[in-house]
């Protein structure tokens, strides 16, 4: 009952999500009663398609009943979606559910020993993981794709007669280049707001030469531009930044983070003060912009990648005052920063840390959706790793900072925690979703290490990676990069070759966010590693070895597929040489990238000091604990190997849910032959001639019998 | 006669110093005395502006939870006071009251992993934490926090004996 379920359930989302994808951005309305109309649509093709198959119309009214209960729910609570969103929605939760629970239970009713029953238990816990993230990667593009009505989005702010506060525009700036701190203070000359300061910050930057001339500009500009140079001073720009407060007007009221590369508009100022006439409102962000990409099919990937941010999630998170303050192009209110504590020198990622405790507090934040100022990117692949590195550790430091006031039950316990679930949610999946790429690194190790063994002919020792095991995975994950692409194109208006191209650019960071997120759980202080904002000469030699990792992974990976399908395996085997390829594309996309963004020019011309760059990951350092990982994961694997598979079948397999065979699947089932009854159940399983000798000579060939034997039976 | 406090006395002294540094160090005085001193502050503020026009080279020595110590390129050494509330400082330098059962539970969390068999053995252990935190005269948000590990505690434990249940089932 349980495959039928989650095989109709699945039917479902792929009908839902196919439409989704090709109708889901064109229907900018929505009402309760298309929503109920189309829901119903869906159940019944999917439910045509069951009782045709299965024959077994008792159950497939049962599961449609939940799905419309389920539906009714969501429709409910999702009132600002179109029909299409809600309904994919509803499926995604469904099968997804229904596939936690199918897969929990082919864990735990598989006849295996008992060390091989707790390895696969750890990979169920993973899929769990893995499972929870992907819905929350589609609520968060469904939001902002499927939605028709704004609740939280801010119009136009009208200025406020006599509403003129100080700003106070600091400039955090480490070893910067002259000519790129120049052109930023240049265009905050230029910014036309009448009561505001400039403070440059130049923190530790070792080379007198190269700050001294940054002074002398300030001077040059004139009064309102002052410049701090902070020797040997701790907590990186959290600490630097802290610092400054002391130095800001004291009649300053709102501090804007400029970067040092950022290059702001006139009127950046002028339209967004207003909106802090609000006393609730604590800081405002608009995107981080950028320039000089284009042309350049690395910068145009990278650029594309960063802009899903501020075009998908940041929306979305507006609609529940969740957002993040990003630092750079965001406006803050002094009292607020001064009233948390200033910034947090521990995280290394301090503006995003700091707009969790200011929303604790009950303040509001706004999310303007309109660029306001554009800067440097990290202009080759290493620089590039550097920041992703950075803003996966801090992630990662936020949830280890704030993980009690994240749970349900946090403003019980603490009643002066303000933050609504919503805030909870947002803030804490955006630190748990940094694990997605651990959990794929370990699928990859499971899968590499299987496969080997399969192709020698030994037991793999854990859960089969076989029927729906294998396909739902699948269909979850076609159906998630499906709906990737749709969002890339439709909220950033990309071709398919952009969007293909950014959607690469995430998979080449997936090594480094992997390395980043286990330091971020072993390591106790982040290292505050700077992205370059200039090119040195280009090398091509250097761009392969700083992904020499990756590179490494992405043809273990390939190899093994290769062998594996030169090996012919069967139905299974193939399931598992695409999901291997998949692996190989993912990984080798970090030395295609980085020999990419060795092509191009440099879009920032630099002939002063300065700029070095910066301290190299210690990317060997955090390899080695992966590595440890994966020795591990081998060395259990041949722990499993020594202890005897059961070589009955046990009693509790039979709470195994059954395999569907996939011509049963695929074929509509004669209805004559049957005239629509149930199928027979199939024959049970040929007992496992026993071994004549209580130990078994050749344990792997008895219990890979066993196991043939045992899925054939399954197999029907 | 007009009495002069030591405060207004070196207020007044750093008003008609006739160097920069000889004001700061009156105006330090000044802000020792008190640190909320608006009008101490407010000069502070603009002798520091007039110094770093002069030389923009400021040095880190040390600070407190309240003062910066600073050093200027000439060795001029001076405090400064921090113009922002105290934050809770991460990782706390004492251990909270209910830290030792948050973190056996976190544990409890994990040891479902292995088939329940860490949570079993650790979810009683973060349960008698909260217990011995629940005694101790303690504030009621740690209170809330002791419930929250107890009840967490016991429903992880639960969890973990179906788990063992059925490794139970494969060891058999």
């Amino acid at each position: 009952m349980l495959t039928r379920f989650l095989a109709l359930s699945a039917l479902w989302l792929i009908i839902s999500s196919v439409v989704t994808l090709f109708l889901g951005t064109r229907f900018k309305h929505g009402n309760k009663l298309n929503g109920f109309l189309w829901l119903l649509t869906v159940i019944v093709f999917g439910d045509l398609w069951a009782v045709f198959t299965f024959g077994e119309p008792n159950e497939v009214l049962m599961l449609s009943l939940a799905a419309m209960l389920l539906g009714s729910v969501w429709i409910l609570l999702l009132p600002n979606w179109n029909w299409f969103g809600q309904t994919t929605w509803t499926m995604s939760v469904l099968s997804s559910a229904l596939y936690i629970t199918y897969s929990f239970a082919v864990t735990a009713f598989t006849p295996l020993n008992p060390l091989s029953f707790l390895f696969s238990l750890i990979l169920f816990s993973a899929e769990l993981l893995a499972i929870g993230l992907s819905l929350s990667y589609t609520f968060e593009m469904l939001d902002v794709c499927t939605r028709f009505h704004w609740n939280h989005v801010a119009g136009p702010a009208q200025p406020v007669s006599g509403y003129i506060p100080k700003v106070s525009l600091q400039v955090p700036a480490y070893n910067e280049p002259l000519e790129v701190v120049e052109a930023t203070l240049r265009t905050l000359a230029k910014i036309n707001y009448p009561n505001f300061e400039v403070l440059l910050i130049d923190n530790n930057t070792p080379d007198e030469a190269t700050w001294r001339p940054l002074e002398s500009l300030c001077k040059e500009l004139g009064p309102h531009f002052k410049c701090l140079h902070l020797d040997k001073w701790p907590g990186y720009k959290s600490g630097a930044l802290n610092f400054a407060l002391t130095q800001t007007d004291p009649e300053a009221e709102i501090i804007a983070i400029i970067d040092a590369d950022y290059q702001v508009q006139p009127n950046y100022l002028s339209e967004l003060i207003p909106y802090f006439v609000d006393p609730r409102v604590a800081f405002v962000q608009t995107p981080q912009d950028y320039r000089d990409y284009k042309g350049n099919p690395f910068l145009e990937a990278c650029y594309d990648a960063y802009k899903y941010f501020f075009e998908v999630s940041m929306p979305s998170r507006n609609e529940h005052n969740a957002i993040i303050f990003c630092g750079t192009m965001g406006l803050i209110r002094k009292s607020v920063v001064e009233e948390i504590g200033g910034w947090d020198e521990w995280c290394i990622t301090e503006d995003a840390e700091a707009s969790l405790r200011i929303l604790k507090l009950g303040y509001r934040s706004i999310y303007i959706n309109q660029s306001y100022g554009h800067g440097v990117m990290p202009l080759n692949f290493e620089s590039l790793k550097k920041q992703r590195f950075r803003w996966c550790f801090g992630g990662i430091q936020v949830l280890r900072k704030h993980w009690e006031s994240l749970m349900p039950w946090a403003h019980w316990v603490d009643p002066k925690n303000q933050l609504t679930a919503a805030q909870r949610y947002y803030y804490l999946l955006s630190s748990l979703q940094w694990f997605n790429e651990f959990i794929t690194m370990g699928f990859t190790t499971m899968l590499v290490i299987s496969s080997i063994a399969s192709m020698l002919g030994w037991d793999a020792g854990v859960r089969p990676l076989a029927g729906a095991v294998a396909v739902v995975p699948l269909v979850f994950l076609i159906l998630g990069l499906g709906r990737f692409l749709w969002a890339l194109r439709y909220r950033l208006h990309l071709t398919w070759t952009r969007a293909l191209l950014a959607m690469g650019s995430f998979f080449s960071l997936s090594w480094v966010v992997t390395l980043a997120s286990i330091q971020g759980l072993i390591q106790p202080r982040g290292v505050f590693l700077r992205t370059s904002k200039s090119k040195g000469a280009s090398n091509l030699l250097r761009a392969l070895v700083v992904t020499q990792w990756e590179t490494g992974i992405g043809i273990a990976c390939g190899l093994t597929g290769l062998f594996l399908a030169l090996s012919r395996p069967p139905f299974e085997g193939w399931l598992t040489v695409i999901f291997l390829f998949w692996q190989m594309s993912l990984y080798l996309a970090a030395p295609a990238y980085s020999l990419l963004s060795e092509r191009g020019g440099k879009p920032v011309l630099v002939t002063s000091p300065g700029d070095i760059d910066g301290r190299v990951i210690a990317e060997t350092q955090a390899a080695r604990w992966s590595a440890a990982l994966a020795t591990l994961l081998l060395i259990g694997f041949f722990m499993f190997r020594l202890l005897p598979q059961p070589t009955e079948t046990p009693n509790y397999a039979r709470l195994a849910p059954a395999e569907l065979k996939p011509e049963k699947i695929f074929k509509v089932h004669p209805v004559k032959g049957n005239q629509g009854k149930p199928d027979k159940p199939a024959k049970p399983p040929k007992e496992p001639k026993k071994p004549k000798k209580p130990r078994i000579q050749n344990r792997h060939q008895t219990v890979h019998k066993f196991g043939e034997d045992h899925w054939q039976a399954r197999l029907g | 006669m007009e009495i002069i406090t030591e405060p207004s006395s070196s207020l007044h002294l750093a008003n008609t110093s006739e160097t920069l540094e000889e004001s700061v160090t009156a105006l330090n005085r000044v802000l020792e005395l008190n640190p909320e001193d608006i009008d101490a502050r407010q000069r502070l503020y603009e002798t520091m502006q007039k110094i770093l026009r002069k030389d923009a080279f400021l040095a880190y020595v040390g600070e407190t939870d309240v003062n910066y110590k600073v050093r200027t390129f000439e060795e001029f050494q001076f405090i400064h006071p921090k113009n922002r509330a105290m934050a809770e400082l991460f990782p706390p330098q004492n251990s909270p009251p209910a830290q030792t059962a948050t973190h056996w539970l976190g544990l409890a969390v994990v040891g479902l992993i292995p088939a329940g068999l860490g949570t079993l053995i650790i979810s009683p252990l973060a349960m008698i934490a909260a217990i011995q935190l629940l005694r101790r005269p303690i504030q009621a948000i740690d209170r809330r926090r002791a419930w929250i590990v107890m009840i967490g505690a016991f429903i992880l434990w639960l969890i973990a004996l179906i788990f063992f249940f059925i490794l139970f089932l494969h060891l058999a």
